[in-house]
């Protein structure tokens, strides 16, 4: 490659022409892409952001059951069998006694039990007390103090972790708090983090964590990355305290359930508990420890209903499923390495945004059919999708729903101005056009004849005079015949003088009109012939032709006749065929005139050659023009027939 | 069977909307062909019926036509029905009276092609005017009123004729067999050619020899 440089002027020029180009295509994209980062930035995206993150989180491919944890859920059926509710404290004794006898590694006891003054809590307090391995609950985040619930007396506060949820503007839960400080200024952990930390100890990894409630929260070498208030497509959240977006396991069912009465008639697999993080709460619907989600493959309670198809918007998920999502969450980050869910910067996110909107703009821009523009940004939002998607797999939540805005919305607010803009350029190309056929097979030939004859004789002042008021008259007739042309929607053609053609009528028909209107015009090449032969387009009727083809066609007659008509001398027969064979139709004016017109200089001549080359070009065909035996001039034009699609069949 | 051997009865349809057209057409027409049958028709469809039922040898129709009884007049409509005719295997004369003959142009190719005689003239022409076309017609000559012949043409047809005749030396017979088309067809083109060569019948003249001489004149045949 050779690169010139170029020279101050032409750089100036350059950089106008792309400064202008920008403005006038890239601009309206450009400003969608604008706007949809505004609107994200404001937060009016953020339902919509939500609802794609849950759609695409579950769908997830499965992945293994966790089965480090195991949720004992007090459901209807355990309420009916021990016949009594709340359940009777001596009940959930024995429950703890039971599974103690399995070496579980720590208990998470989900149920609150802040009221020690019935007889029966003399036995699950002594339990309580008795166990080290038990963690109990308490709600302690809200401002009131009416609202929170007191952990169980019997426990030391290390032993305590909060149950408090924190649920975004559309009531779903989709983050986990895992430090706070209280309104009085303790630091507290949640009940999650608390039966990690006591899962992991005895596996030997320190817990690291600082004085102020969001300091980094580490697990040996594994920091667990807060969520902060503009996070992912979160924007102005609340992100007090230690918060952490939840990655839930996907999986049909994610842990391994039991239900109370499992456990008091001892049906299950010892090898569940043993060493396993126990969660026990309350797994039925009278008691209203339900959240919604949609990011999940399926809840205790869908299981429960046996639906099969998770695509419900709200799904219930009891509170102990939550915690064992949530303990499972940084379990599993910290011993499987399982990636945590994380965001890039939010510069990186609009830059993102951005690089999708200019792909729009591209796609809109060097795709000429809309048709083509809309398929390609349609697979682009496939692809921006299947992108999106292989990302939160691998533990990354980037922008969808905006980029997918912006892709769509720039490329198609492109595609529009562009062809817009190149409609207009298109049209005024053609006029132009339009204009020269028009001055050309009119007035110009006139002009021709009459230069010509001025040469042989001497042309009295009369004759001139009626001549050229004859052209005079042709060349104020164009501007009425083209407007009435350009402005009909370009049904019709305009022959010389007002005479305007339907380009709807069959083509046979039509260019016999051409044929016969401009035998009529007086040239003197037509005076000398003695026999007109004339043609039978019948041929063509059987193909389809365009009303572009159709226009081609026809100039292509008159200007043919026309030469006839201006350049044959003492042509005595005028000879028309058109003929077709197979796939090839052939056009071929013969005159047995004088001239041979190849070498000619007039520039009338050469105009009309070029224009012949040009309906050839545009026909795809071949414009030829060349000496007839004995004498004559034979102009050809053989081009291809285009077949309809329907009679291919 | 026994019509056909009898003396052709000559049988003649008028196609007019205008009652007051066909009332100063038919008295004409009878007078001067005592012997024929006429027929009229005020629509396309009916004229159609009525050619496929009586087979009539010469057409008169108005160009601007309904295409049912009581449906608005069309030009359109009186040139399907031309179409029409001039395919059909009956292939009747036809005179052609409309006050705008000048939508004939587009069917200028299939007349001078057509076996039957062709004729078109204003319609404010005089009756005797008329008259005489339909004899033209119905000699099988084609006549156009002048704006719409203003050339001297010779069809690709006809010149075909020409050629197999005197370049080599074939019957009427044979021609027709040749090209594909009727004996009347053949003839026809031979009154044509005579018609556009601007030879006359004259005593103690051969006819094709004319022809023949006119034609090597003016190139057509070498």
């Amino acid at each position: 490659m050779k690169f010139a440089l170029p020279n101050k002027g032409k750089f100036k020029k350059t950089i106008r022409q792309h400064v202008k180009f920008w403005r006038e295509v890239a601009l309206p994209g450009l400003s969608v892409v604008g706007l949809v980062m505004l609107v994200r930035s404001m937060g009016w995206l953020q339902s919509q952001e939500w609802l794609a993150f849950d759609r695409l989180l579950r769908l997830r491919p499965a992945e293994a059951v966790d089965t480090r944890i195991v949720i004992v859920g007090i459901n209807e059926d355990d309420i009916n069998y021990v016949e009594s509710f709340p359940i009777p404290d001596s009940q959930l004794a024995k429950l703890i006694d039971i599974l103690q006898t399995y070496r579980p590694r720590v208990i998470g006891f989900n149920i609150f039990k802040d009221k020690n003054r019935n007889i029966e809590r003399t036995k699950l307090g002594s339990v309580f007390r008795d166990s080290p391995n038990i963690i109990g609950v308490e709600v302690a985040l809200n401002q009131s103090e009416t609202f929170n619930v007191k952990p169980p007396q019997e426990l030391p506060l290390e032993r305590v972790g909060f149950a408090d949820l924190i649920v975004d503007a559309d009531g779903k839960l989709r983050r986990s708090i895992l430090a706070s400080k209280t309104h009085n200024g303790e630091l507290k952990y949640s009940l999650s983090l608390r039966l990690a930390q006591a899962y992991l100890h005895e596996k030997g990894i320190v817990f690291k964590h600082g004085s102020r409630s969001y300091d980094p929260i580490q697990f040996g070498s594994i920091k667990l990355p807060r969520f902060l208030p503009n996070w992912g497509g979160y924007v102005r959240a609340d992100a007090n305290g230690n918060q952490i977006i939840l990655n839930f396991r996907s999986h049909r069912q994610p842990f391994r359930t039991l239900s109370l009465r499992d456990v008091l008639t001892r049906e299950f697999d010892p090898n569940w508990i043993r060493d396993r993080v126990v969660i026990i709460g309350m797994t039925a619907a009278s008691v209203k420890d339900n959240f919604i989600t949609s990011a999940v493959k399926g809840t205790v309670y869908t299981d429960a209903l046996g639906i099969q198809n998770y695509s419900n918007q709200y799904q219930w998920i009891y509170g102990v499923e939550i915690h064992a999502h949530a303990t499972s969450q940084i379990l599993s980050t910290v011993l499987d390495r399982r990636p945590i869910l994380r965001v890039w910067s939010e510069i990186g996110e609009y830059l993102w945004i951005l690089s999708w909107g200019l792909l729009g703009i591209i796609l809109g821009l060097i795709l000429q059919s809309p048709w083509k523009t809309f398929l390609s940004l349609g697979v682009a939002s496939l692809v921006l999708v299947g992108i999106c998607y292989i990302f939160l797999v691998l533990g990354w939540w980037i922008p969808s729903v905006p980029t997918l805005l912006a892709l769509v919305g720039a490329g198609l607010t492109t595609s529009f101005f562009d062809r817009d803009l190149r409609a207009l350029l298109e049209q005024r190309s053609l006029t132009l056009k339009r204009s020269f056929e028009a001055i050309h097979n009119g007035p110009l030939q006139t002009l021709a004849v009459m230069l010509r004859n001025r040469g042989e004789e001497e042309v009295s002042t009369e004759e001139l005079r009626s001549q050229l008021q004859e052209l005079n008259q042709e060349l104020r007739s164009i501007p009425d015949s083209l407007s009435q042309e350009m402005l009909s929607h370009d049904d019709s053609l305009c022959l010389e003088g007002n005479v305007i053609l339907d380009l709807q009528t069959p083509i046979a028909e039509l260019l016999y009109q051409v044929y016969d209107i401009t035998l009529r015009r007086p040239f003197p090449g037509f005076t000398t012939i003695l026999s007109f032969i004339p043609p039978n387009f019948e041929p063509l009727e059987d193909s389809y032709f365009s009303t572009a083809k159709k226009r081609c066609l026809c100039l292509f007659l008159q200007e043919a006749l026309c030469n006839v008509g201006k350049h044959a001398k003492d042509a005595t027969r005028l000879d028309v065929i058109c003929t077709r064979e197979s796939l090839w139709c052939c056009l071929k004016i013969i005159d047995n005139g004088a001239e041979v017109i190849s070498q000619s200089n007039d520039t009338s001549v050469q105009g009309g050659t070029k224009q012949a080359h040009e309906i050839a070009r545009q026909l795809r065909g071949k414009f030829r023009r060349f000496s007839h035996s004995p004498q004559g001039t034979v102009c050809e034009l053989t081009w291809p027939v285009a077949i309809a699609w329907w009679q291919r069949f | 069977m026994s019509q056909d051997t009898a003396p052709v009865k000559q049988t003649f349809l008028v196609v007019d909307d205008h009652e007051a057209i066909l009332a100063g057409t038919i008295p004409a027409l009878q007078g001067k062909y005592p012997e024929a049958k006429i027929l009229t028709a005020q629509d396309a469809q009916t004229a159609l019926s009525q050619v496929e039922g009586y087979h009539p040898n010469l057409v008169i129709v108005d160009l601007c036509l309904p295409e049912k009884p009581h449906a608005p007049a069309q030009t359109e409509v009186g040139i399907q029905l031309l179409k029409t005719l001039m395919e059909s295997p009956l292939a009747p004369n036809l005179v052609v009276l409309s006050t705008n003959v000048k939508p004939l142009v587009r069917l200028k190719p299939t007349i001078n092609a057509y076996e039957g005689g062709f004729a078109a003239m204003d319609k404010s022409l005089p009756i005797q005017e008329m008259l005489r076309l339909i004899d033209l017609a119905l000699r099988g000559s084609i006549y156009l009123s002048p704006e719409l012949r203003s050339r001297p043409e010779f069809d690709r047809k006809w010149l075909e004729v020409l050629k197999l005749k005197f370049q080599e030396g074939l019957t009427d017979k044979a021609i027709a067999q040749k090209m594909n088309v009727s004996d009347r067809t053949v003839r026809n083109y031979w009154i044509r050619l005579q018609d556009s060569l601007g030879i006359y019948n004259e005593p103690g003249k051969e006819l094709r020899i004319q022809i023949e001489i006119a034609a090597r004149k003016i190139g057509l045949i070498n």
